[in-house]
């Protein structure tokens, strides 16, 4: 398995890389999407997959960042992509680093707790208190496809799409860094036994508390690109439900597992298109999709897939 | 300077007093010492006391001469205590080597790295193996927790407490579910590869305890009611009475 991944890799980049851009529109648009669901996923996998922390609070980062480039480029306050993004990701890093060490204080069921309470309260704040700037439930429309310099315009969706391929490198190959290094296989070592990683010496608080700040930096790149792709955001971005999603995608998926996250945001974007397309009832179909792979699909399709490969689910596949 | 110093230290869970006004010195020059008393006498307590995993009701617990008794129990790992668990308590879906990695990363300068390979870090690599050769695991180096036999598992165990070289290494009942064969070689790869660390044992097999023992404790209902060589441990009638009744070697 170990041995497979440069080459899988290397092809699923090449595929994306020059495959997917000659696809119809609707393809390319597709996949943006899924690609963009793929970092968020990424994000809740870093938090809940590796380190075990249940969040139901992942949305507020995501619709944070979202937010922030959509006020600054709608307002005409910040017109550069670069510096709106950079402020969007400090936001959510301020954001991260106040409720990380609240919500930290807690474990398990109550953490989830708190994160969804969190969470809830800024949505509300979005809602209600601030809706003269959020624009409440209407949300922000008409964010401008970034401008990257040099003449290099996103506005084709072609284009676009290859600042979510380029964005989304970044995000990967960080999450890949961080889950092979020694700090990887700490977080991954406190999921599984934290009382036994404090005996060892191991300042398990600081490890989550670090890793709920990088998973929300991440989920804040997602909702960066997900406002400049879809043009428009609302207060769902911020709403638990959203943070579900990214669970449930996680867990499809394959909680904890490399590829999970991809996979899941495959499934979650393509059924969801796929299905919606047949019924209105979608939403059923995919709760009933979710209870057959936690089920009968232990490891989720990753996990499927790895045990078919006969490599064994391990820490870092 | 005295190795561990324990004063007056209590503990109670609501009304029950578990640890009461507990008092001992351990210098450097006794280099095992063992804690011995009946079920519910409170001696893992006294070990989660020590090692940080509860707070005390009262009393201070000082280590090579700094008072640790508000240290959380990480900082104290830093500090020169380690302490193994009565219950086996590994990480499960690691394998072996990856379990002592993670003992031993802790204390190296790449506990908080992330952008480098673990794969990368050599020196812990070969750390790791040295210290597997050492308790003969090694052959056992790829296979995961739940492929290990009981013994093994006791063995990787007691690893996880000496890969960072403690000072003082509190052994929460190494040689439990062990049979007497292998508890006896057990304690004699103790006395081998710990030469330098001070041990604070917890026994209840009393053959591995009087091998082990140059001092030797008594708890009993939360109270050490007596401390002294194994041999004064061995006739002390209050003891016997309590604790070791027909016992005799």
């Amino acid at each position: 398995m170990e041995r497979w991944r440069p080459i899988s890799i290397g092809a699923l980049w090449a595929f994306c890389l020059f495959v997917v851009p000659a696809l119809p529109e609707y393809a390319v648009t597709l996949a943006t999407s899924i690609i963009i669901t793929a970092i968020y996923v990424w994000s809740a996998n870093l938090l809940t997959g590796y380190t075990g922390l249940v969040s139901l609070g992942q949305a507020m980062f995501w619709g944070s960042a979202a937010y922030v480039v959509a006020i600054l480029t709608t307002r005409g306050i910040v017109t550069n992509f670069y510096l709106a993004a950079l402020l969007a990701l400090a936001m959510v890093l301020i954001l991260s680093a106040f409720f990380g060490a609240l919500a930290l204080k807690v474990k398990r069921l109550y953490f989830m707790v708190v994160t969804f309470a969190f969470g809830h309260v800024v949505w509300c704040i979005a809602m209600y208190p601030i809706q003269n700037i959020t624009l409440g439930y209407n949300g922000i429309r008409g964010i401008p496809r970034p401008h990257l310099g040099f003449s290099i315009s996103t506005a084709t969706t072609v284009s676009f799409y290859y600042l979510v391929l380029a964005g989304a490198t970044v995000c990967f190959t960080l999450v890949s860094f961080v889950i092979r290094s020694p700090f990887g296989h700490a977080i991954v070592g406190i999921r599984d036994n934290e009382h036994r990683m404090t005996a060892l010496g191991y300042n398990t608080f600081l490890y989550k508390y670090i890793c709920y700040m990088l998973s929300a930096v991440i989920a804040g790149a997602g909702g960066v690109l997900y406002a400049c792709f879809n043009g428009y955001v609302n207060p769902a971005e911020l709403h638990w439900i959203w943070s579900g999603d990214a669970l449930m995608a996680m867990f499809i998926g394959g909680a904890g597992t490399f590829w999970g996250p991809l996979w899941g945001a495959l499934a979650y974007v393509g059924l969801r298109y796929w299905i919606s397309s047949y019924t209105m009832y979608w939403f059923g179909i995919e709760g009933m999709i979710f209870i057959l792979v936690v089920l009968f699909f232990r490891g989720g399709i990753a996990g499927f897939t790895g045990r078919l490969m006969k490599g064994g689910a391990t820490w870092t596949n | 300077m005295d190795e561990l110093r324990v004063e007056n230290l209590s503990m109670s869970f609501g009304a029950l007093e578990v640890v009461k006004n507990v008092s001992f010195t351990i210098t450097g020059e006794e280099r095992r010492v063992v804690l011995i008393g009946p079920n519910g006498a409170g001696k893992t307590t006294l070990f989660n006391l020590i090692s940080g995993e509860f707070p005390p009701s009262g009393g201070s617990i000082h280590l090579l001469g700094r008072n640790i008794t508000s240290t959380p129990c990480h900082r104290r790992m830093h500090l020169g205590l380690a302490r193994t668990f009565q219950v086996t308590d590994l990480f499960p879906y690691f394998t072996v080597t990856e379990n002592v990695l993670l003992a031993l990363q802790v204390h190296d300068r790449c506990a908080y790295q992330m952008l480098r390979p673990l794969k990368s870090y050599r020196r812990l690599y070969r750390r790791a193996e040295e210290l597997l050769k050492s308790v003969r695991l090694y052959d056992k180096r790829n296979e995961t927790i739940s492929t290990l036999s009981h013994g093994e598992a006791r063995l990787l165990e007691i690893l996880l407490g000496i890969a960072a070289s403690p000072r003082i290494l509190l052994l929460d009942e190494p040689t439990a579910g062990l049979t007497r064969s292998e508890a006896t070689w057990l304690a004699t790869l103790i006395q081998e590869l710990l030469k330098d660390v001070t041990l604070l044992i917890i026994e209840h097999d009393m053959n591995v305890a009087f091998d082990l023992a140059e001092r030797m404790m008594v708890l009993y209902q939360g109270e050490i009611i007596a401390d002294g060589k194994p041999d004064e441990i061995r006739e002390n009638p209050r003891v016997r009475d309590v604790y070791l009744g027909a016992y005799r070697e």
